[in-house]
C-alpha cells in the first residue's frame, strides 16, 4: 500500500504542478455552477409564478434535466484529459524505466496511478457536492441523503471513466491518441446498451456492460449492490487489462498467451459481474427520505406473500401500439423497469417474452393497423412490421399458436402479461389506454394480490334495468368494473366482480353490493334475498338518480333514509344549474383518504349531475355520515334578475362542438370574474324545473324546496357481529358511471375516478385498491427567492471558479523562477 | 562461501522472432566499474534493461547477490540501481522533489529520505539546484540527477547505460569523475561505445556482438586482445616491395611514401632480427625500426566481425 501512495502521490505532484488538472477544474467548476445556478433560477421563477411542487430535490437534481443527470453526461469528456498522459507520458518521457526498475510490481504501479486518478476525481465530486449543497441552503427539507447517494454514484462513474482512461493511457505513447482514444471508448461503452438487444445470448452481456444511465439509480438516491458492483468490476477489469499490458511490455509472450490472460480476466470479471445480477444476492439501499424508490409496504406485504416460482409472460403483438416497450429489443430494459422493485423482495421471478401477430381488435388499434399496412396481406404487414423493428418475422407466431395458454383475441389482441404461479394460479396484467400505458406499482400489486389472497367481491345488481357494467355508454358502469385498459378499474386493482341476480339468494362470496338505479321494483323475493345480505352485514352501495325516488325509496326506507323529490340545483360557474359539484364534509373526507388526498386537498369536487337530495331519520343501530353536499345558501339573485342570469346558465350553444363550447366558457369566465360582485352561491332540492336547457330555476322555499347545503352522499355504519357494515348511498349514479369519471368540464374541478377508489376502499375495509401512499415529500418550497440568488450565482459561476484558479497561479508563479 | 554480487546465467531474450541476446553469461564478482561494450543493436541495452528489471528475459537467471531476480525481482531490484540512456525525469518536479519520490521508490524509511537526498545531491555535487525544476537543468547536470536516483538507495551494483551520452567533454569528465568516486563502494556496469571511455574508466570488459558475449576480460586484455603483426621500418636506400616480401614471414608490404614501409608478418617472432639482418646483408640503411600495436578499434573491429 505504501508503494501505491508513493506512486499516487507522485502522480498527483505531476497533476497539479502541471495546469492540465486545474485548468480542467476550473472548466468543470464553471459548467457545474452554470448549470447548479440555472435549475434553481428557472425553479425559482416557477414558483413566483405560483407553480408549487413537492419533491424538489428529486426534481432539481435527479429530473429529466436534474443537475446529475445533466451532469452524468459531460464526465466523459473530462476525465481522459487527466488520464491520458498518466502511462503514456511515462513512455514517451521514459520515465517508466523508473518505475519498472523500482521494487515495486506492476499492480502497484497501476493502482498507484488509479488511485491518484480517483483523488482527482474526488476533486471533481467535490464540486458537485458543493453544487449539491446548494439544495441545504435554497431547498426546504431538503433530502440530502438523495443528494449524497447521487455525488456518489457520479463518483464512482468517474473512477470507472479513471480505470478505462487508464487502460487506454497504458496502450500508446502519444497522449493525445490516449484522449481520442479514451473519449471513444468511453462513448462507445454509454452506447453499448443497444447493441445487439435483439440476439438472446448476449443481450444481458451487453446490457451489462453498457456505462449509460448507469448511475442513475444513485441519482434517485437508490444504492444498488448490481449498480455498485458494476462501477467496482469494470474499474477492476480495466485495471486488471492494463496490468496485463504493463505486463506484456515488460515479458514477451506468445500472442496467444497474451490474449489469453486478457481473456481469462475479462471471464472472471463477467462471472462475478453476472453473479451480481442475480436477484437473490442482490442487496439495495433506498436512501430517499420517503423510500421513493422502494415498494411500499403493502407491496412488500403481498410480495411476502408469494411462494415457489412466479412466471411472468409478456405476449406481444408486433401489431399492438404498446409492442415497442417489449420488443426483443427492449427485453432487458423492460425487465428492469417493470419489476427491479419487485425482484428485489422477490427475486424468484421467471421472465418471459412470447411474440405474435394478430390484427388488433381495438378500434384505435385497427385503425393504426389500416394505416400502416394498407392493402398488405397478413404476411406482408407481418414483413413490414418485423422490417420497422430489425426483428427477424420467424419470431412471432400465429395468436392461435398460444391457444392453449391464453385466449388473445379476449384480451383484444394487445400485449399482455400473465402472471403465474407454481401451484398454476395465474392473473392478467394490462397496458392501459392513458398516458402512463403501463401498469404502477398498483396495478402490478393488485395482480399479485390476486394470486395470493382473496380478493373484495363486488355483486352488480342486475335483472330491473340496473346500470350495468356491460354498458359501454355514458351511464354504464364498464369503467368502473371491468374495462380492461382503464387503469382505476375495479379489476385492475385487486377487486373482483360478478353481476347478481335478486331472484336468488346473495352468494356468500360477495363482500359488497352494487344497486344502481334499478328502474323497476324489487319484488318481495328479491327484497327478502336483498335483506338478508344486509343482515348478514354485507356492505352496499345504493345509488339513485332523479325520477327513481319511487323506486329507490323502497330500498333505503329501513336505513330511515329518503331520497327527496325533485332534484338537486346550484349555481355553478356557467354550467348547467342541475350539475351539482358535491363537496366533501368535514365527516366524509376521513372516511377514506382517496376523498382526503386526491380530491379535498386538491381543491376538487365530485359532478353529480341530476343527483337527488338524501334525507334520514337515524334507526337504531347505524351511524349516519353525510359525505358529500352541495353548496350552501350565501348569495342568492334576486327574482328580478333571472334574464340576466339566464346568459349566464343556458346553453345556447348546442349547435356549437364541445371544443368551441369550451372556448366560449373560458371567455364567458373572463367576463365572469369582472362581474364578481354578482356572483351567486347557493343550491337547493328545486321541486319545479325539469328543463335546465330552456329555464332557470329559482329558489322556493314556500314551494316546498330545501335551501342550502343538501346532502347529495351519505354513508351509514352499524356494528354486525365482528365487523362493522359499511353502506354508501348516492343522490346521483351518473357521478360513478363511464361518463363522468373520465369528463373534464371546463370550471368544474372534478375527481370522480378519485371518488370511486375512494368509495370501494372504504367499502372493502381498506383492502383495495391497494394503499400505494408513500411518506409525504416535505421538500416543497425553496427558502431563497428570486432576488436572493444574485449571490449564490456570484459564489458559483464566479467566486469558485476563481478560487480554483487562484490555486493555479499561486503554483505556476511559485515554481514559475525554479 | 561469499556470494557473487552479480551473476548471469545463460541470459537470452527474444524481441518477436529476433534473439536480442542469446546465452550470455558473465559475472560480476565485486566493487568496480565493468564495462558493456558492443556496437548498436548488438544487445547492451536490452542486458541492460534485463538486468534492471525493465524487461524479463525470455531465458536464463539473474543473480543479485545470490537473489533470483525471476523469482524475487522486488528484493532483487531493491540492490540495483538504474539509469537507463535517455534519464527517467519528470521534468515538472523539482531536484529535491524528485530524488524524495525515487527514495520512497526505493523503499528508503520516512525517516531517512532526507538524509538520503542531502547525501546524492552532495555526492552528485547538484545541492545548488535542489529547488530547480528539472527541466530547467543541463543535459549534464539531468544526467547528474539520474545517477543520483539510481544511488540514491545506496544499491549494491548500478547499471548506467551510457552514461555520458549526449554530453559535452567537460561534462563527460565530470560525470567519468563521478562514476569513478560511486565505484568505490558498489559496482558499476556501464554500457558505452565509446572506446577510450572504456578504456579510461573501466577496470572489466564485457563485449555483447550480435547478442552474444564476444569478449570478457580486464582493460588490459582487451586491449592486448590482437597479436601485434606489424613492423614499421624507414629504410632509405627504397628496396622494392618485392625486395621486402622476400624477408621471411612477410605476408604483405605497404609503401607508406618515401623510405617508410609497413611489414605485415604472419608471425611475428624473430621477424624485426629477420628484418635487420636483411637490411645489412642488402645495405638498405635502416634509419627506423619498430613493432606496432593493435588500436582499441583495431580490437573492437576484429571482435565485431568474430561474429
Amino acid at each position: 500500500m505504501k508503494n501505491i501512495i508513493t506512486i499516487a502521490r507522485m502522480e498527483l505532484q505531476k497533476l497539479f504542478y502541471s495546469p492540465i488538472a486545474w485548468l480542467v477544474l476550473i472548466i468543470f467548476s464553471i459548467q457545474v455552477g452554470l448549470e447548479i445556478v440555472s435549475i434553481f433560477y428557472k425553479q425559482v421563477q416557477l414558483i413566483e409564478l405560483g407553480v408549487h411542487r413537492s419533491g424538489l430535490t428529486d426534481m432539481l437534481y435527479a429530473g429529466r434535466k436534474g443537475f446529475f443527470i445533466r451532469i452524468q453526461g459531460w464526465l466523459f469528456i473530462y476525465l481522459p484529459l487527466i488520464t491520458m498522459g498518466l502511462i503514456s507520458k511515462e513512455y514517451s518521457s521514459g520515465s517508466i524505466k523508473l518505475l519498472y526498475s523500482s521494487p515495486i510490481s506492476n499492480t502497484q504501479i497501476v493502482l498507484g496511478k488509479y488511485l491518484a486518478g480517483v483523488v482527482f476525481a474526488a476533486c471533481m465530486a467535490g464540486l458537485l457536492l458543493i453544487a449539491g449543497s446548494f439544495g441545504l441552503i435554497a431547498i426546504e427539507n431538503v433530502d440530502f441523503a438523495q443528494i449524497l447517494t447521487a455525488v456518489l454514484g457520479l463518483f464512482l462513474v468517474m473512477i470507472t471513466y479513471v480505470a478505462i482512461g487508464l487502460f487506454i493511457s497504458a496502450l500508446t505513447s502519444y497522449q493525445i491518441v490516449a484522449a481520442i482514444g479514451s473519449i471513444f471508448t468511453l462513448f462507445v461503452l454509454q452506447k453499448t446498451g443497444s447493441l445487439w438487444q435483439d440476439i438472446e445470448l448476449v443481450r444481458n452481456i451487453t446490457f451489462w456492460l453498457s456505462i449509460g444511465g448507469r448511475a442513475n439509480t444513485f441519482v434517485y438516491g437508490l444504492i444498488c449492490s448490481e449498480d455498485f458492483l458494476y462501477f467496482l468490476l469494470v474499474s477492476a477489469l480495466f485495471l486488471s487489462f492494463t496490468v496485463l499490458r504493463l505486463k506484456g511490455i515488460r515479458e514477451k509472450s506468445h500472442r496467444m498467451l497474451s490474449m489469453g490472460r486478457y481473456l481469462m480476466a475479462f471471464l472472471i470479471i463477467a462471472l462475478i459481474g453476472y453473479a451480481s445480477t442475480i436477484p437473490f444476492l442482490m442487496k439495495y439501499y433506498d436512501a430517499t427520505a420517503t423510500k421513493s424508490n422502494t415498494l411500499t409496504k403493502n407491496s412488500q406485504e403481498v410480495i411476502s406473500k408469494l411462494e415457489g416460482k412466479v412466471t411472468i409472460t409478456v405476449y406481444a403483438n408486433v401489431f399492438d401500439a404498446n409492442f415497442f416497450s417489449v420488443s426483443p429489443k427492449s427485453q432487458v430494459r423492460d425487465a428492469k423497469r417493470t419489476w427491479a422493485r419487485y425482484t428485489r423482495f422477490f427475486p424468484n421471478i421467471d421472465l418471459k417474452y412470447k411474440y405474435y401477430y394478430a390484427i388488433p381488435v381495438e378500434e384505435a388499434n385497427q385503425k393504426r393497423f389500416n394505416r400502416l399496412y394498407s392493402g398488405m396481406n397478413m404476411k406482408q404487414a407481418l414483413e413490414k412490421a418485423s422490417n420497422i423493428y430489425d426483428i427477424d418475422p420467424k419470431l412471432f407466431k400465429p395468436a392461435d399458436f398460444y391457444k392453449n395458454e391464453i385466449d388473445l383475441k379476449a384480451e383484444l389482441n394487445r400485449c399482455v402479461r400473465t402472471i403465474e404461479t407454481a401451484d398454476g394460479k395465474a392473473t392478467i396484467l394490462h397496458w392501459y389506454n392513458d398516458m402512463m400505458r403501463v401498469p404502477s406499482e398498483s396495478q402490478k400489486t393488485a395482480a399479485f394480490k390476486s394470486l395470493v389472497d382473496v380478493l373484495p367481491m363486488v355483486g352488480f345488481v342486475e335483472g330491473h334495468l340496473e346500470r350495468s357494467i356491460n354498458d359501454e355508454g355514458e351511464r354504464g358502469f364498464l369503467a368502473v368494473a371491468k374495462l380492461k385498459t382503464f387503469r382505476y378499474a375495479l379489476r385492475n386493482n385487486g377487486i373482483d366482480f360478478q353481476t347478481v341476480d335478486l331472484k336468488r339468494a346473495v352468494k356468500s362470496n360477495i363482500d359488497i353490493l352494487v344497486i344502481a338505479e334499478p328502474k323497476v321494483k324489487y319484488n318481495q323475493q328479491e327484497m327478502k334475498n336483498l335483506n338478508d345480505f344486509i343482515n348478514r352485514g354485507g356492505n352496499l352501495v345504493i345509488a339513485a338518480d332523479r325520477n327513481r325516488q319511487k323506486v329507490m325509496n323502497s330500498i333505503v326506507e329501513r336505513f330511515g333514509v329518503t331520497f327527496e323529490q325533485g332534484q338537486v340545483v346550484e349555481y355553478n360557474k356557467g354550467n348547467s344549474m342541475d350539475l351539482i359539484t358535491s363537496e366533501f364534509t368535514n365527516e366524509g373526507m376521513k372516511l377514506s383518504y382517496p376523498f382526503l388526498e386526491s380530491i379535498v386537498a386538491k381543491g376538487k369536487t365530485v359532478a353529480m349531475p341530476g343527483t337527488v337530495a338524501l334525507s334520514y331519520k337515524k334507526k337504531e343501530g347505524f351511524t349516519y355520515i353525510p359525505v358529500l353536499q352541495s353548496d350552501s345558501i350565501k348569495n342568492l339573485p334576486n327574482p328580478a334578475d333571472i334574464d340576466k342570469i339566464k346568459e349566464d346558465y343556458l346553453d345556447k350553444n348546442d349547435e356549437l362542438s364541445d371544443k368551441e363550447k369550451r372556448m366560449l366558457a373560458l371567455l364567458r369566465d373572463k367576463e365572469k370574474k369582472e362581474k364578481e360582485s354578482i356572483k351567486y352561491i347557493g343550491s337547493w332540492n328545486e321541486l319545479k324545473t325539469t328543463n335546465f336547457v330552456d329555464d332557470v330555476p329559482l329558489f322556493n322555499p314556500e314551494e316546498g324546496e330545501i335551501g342550502g347545503a343538501v346532502t347529495t352522499a351519505l354513508a351509514l355504519t352499524r356494528k354486525v357481529g365482528d365487523k362493522q357494515q359499511r353502506i354508501m348511498i348516492l343522490g346521483d349514479a351518473d357521478c360513478i358511471s363511464n361518463g363522468e369519471i373520465t369528463r373534464n368540464r371546463a370550471y368544474v374541478k372534478a375527481d370522480n375516478f378519485s371518488f370511486v377508489q375512494g368509495l370501494f376502499f372504504w367499502l372493502t375495509n381498506d383492502q383495495a385498491p391497494i394503499d400505494m401512499r408513500r411518506l409525504h415529500k416535505k421538500d416543497r418550497a425553496l427558502t431563497i427567492v428570486k432576488d436572493e440568488i444574485g449571490p449564490y450565482k456570484f459564489f458559483y459561476q464566479y467566486i469558485l471558479p476563481a478560487l480554483l484558479l487562484a490555486c493555479l497561479l499561486l503554483i505556476w508563479l511559485r515554481r514559475r523562477g525554479r | 562461501m561469499k556470494e557473487t554480487l552479480v551473476r548471469v546465467e545463460n541470459l537470452s531474450h527474444r524481441y518477436s522472432i529476433q534473439w536480442a541476446v542469446k546465452d550470455v553469461s558473465f559475472e560480476i564478482p565485486e566493487n568496480g566499474i565493468y564495462g558493456l561494450l558492443g556496437s548498436n543493436g548488438a544487445g547492451k541495452s536490452t542486458t541492460m534493461n534485463i538486468m534492471s528489471g525493465v524487461l524479463k528475459q525470455s531465458k536464463g537467471n539473474i543473480y543479485i547477490n545470490g537473489i533470483n531476480m525471476a523469482k524475487d525481482a522486488i528484493a532483487a531490484k531493491k540492490q540495483i540501481g538504474f539509469l537507463p540512456q535517455k534519464p527517467p525525469l519528470y521534468l515538472d518536479t523539482t531536484v529535491e522533489e524528485y530524488l524524495i519520490n525515487c527514495a520512497r521508490l526505493r523503499q528508503i524509511p520516512a525517516s531517512k529520505v532526507k538524509n538520503a537526498v542531502d547525501e546524492v545531491l552532495e555526492k552528485c555535487a547538484i545541492t545548488h539546484f535542489r529547488k530547480r525544476l528539472l527541466k530547467n537543468l543541463s543535459g549534464g547536470y539531468q544526467q547528474r540527477v539520474g545517477i543520483a536516483q539510481a544511488i540514491i538507495h545506496k544499491p549494491a551494483f548500478i547499471i548506467l547505460d551510457e552514461p555520458t551520452n549526449g554530453l559535452d567533454p567537460n561534462q563527460i569528465i565530470e560525470i567519468r569523475g563521478l562514476i569513478k568516486e560511486i565505484a568505490e563502494e558498489r559496482a558499476v556496469l556501464l554500457s558505452t561505445h565509446i572506446l577510450t571511455e572504456v578504456h579510461a574508466i573501466c577496470d572489466y570488459i564485457y563485449m555483447i556482438e550480435n547478442g552474444k558475449l564476444v569478449f570478457s576480460g580486464k582493460t588490459e586484455e582487451f586491449d592486448n586482445y590482437l597479436q601485434p603483426n606489424t613492423i614499421f621500418v624507414r629504410l632509405l636506400d627504397m628496396p622494392s616491395t618485392a625486395d621486402l616480401m622476400y624477408i621471411e614471414g612477410v605476408e604483405n608490404v605497404e609503401e607508406l611514401g618515401g623510405p617508410e614501409y609497413q611489414l605485415i608478418f604472419s608471425d611475428l617472432n624473430g621477424a624485426a632480427e629477420r628484418v635487420v639482418q636483411e637490411s645489412v646483408k642488402n645495405n638498405w640503411r635502416l634509419e627506423e625500426i619498430r613493432l606496432e600495436k593493435n588500436s582499441l578499434n583495431d580490437v573492437f573491429s576484429v571482435l565485431s566481425n568474430k561474429q
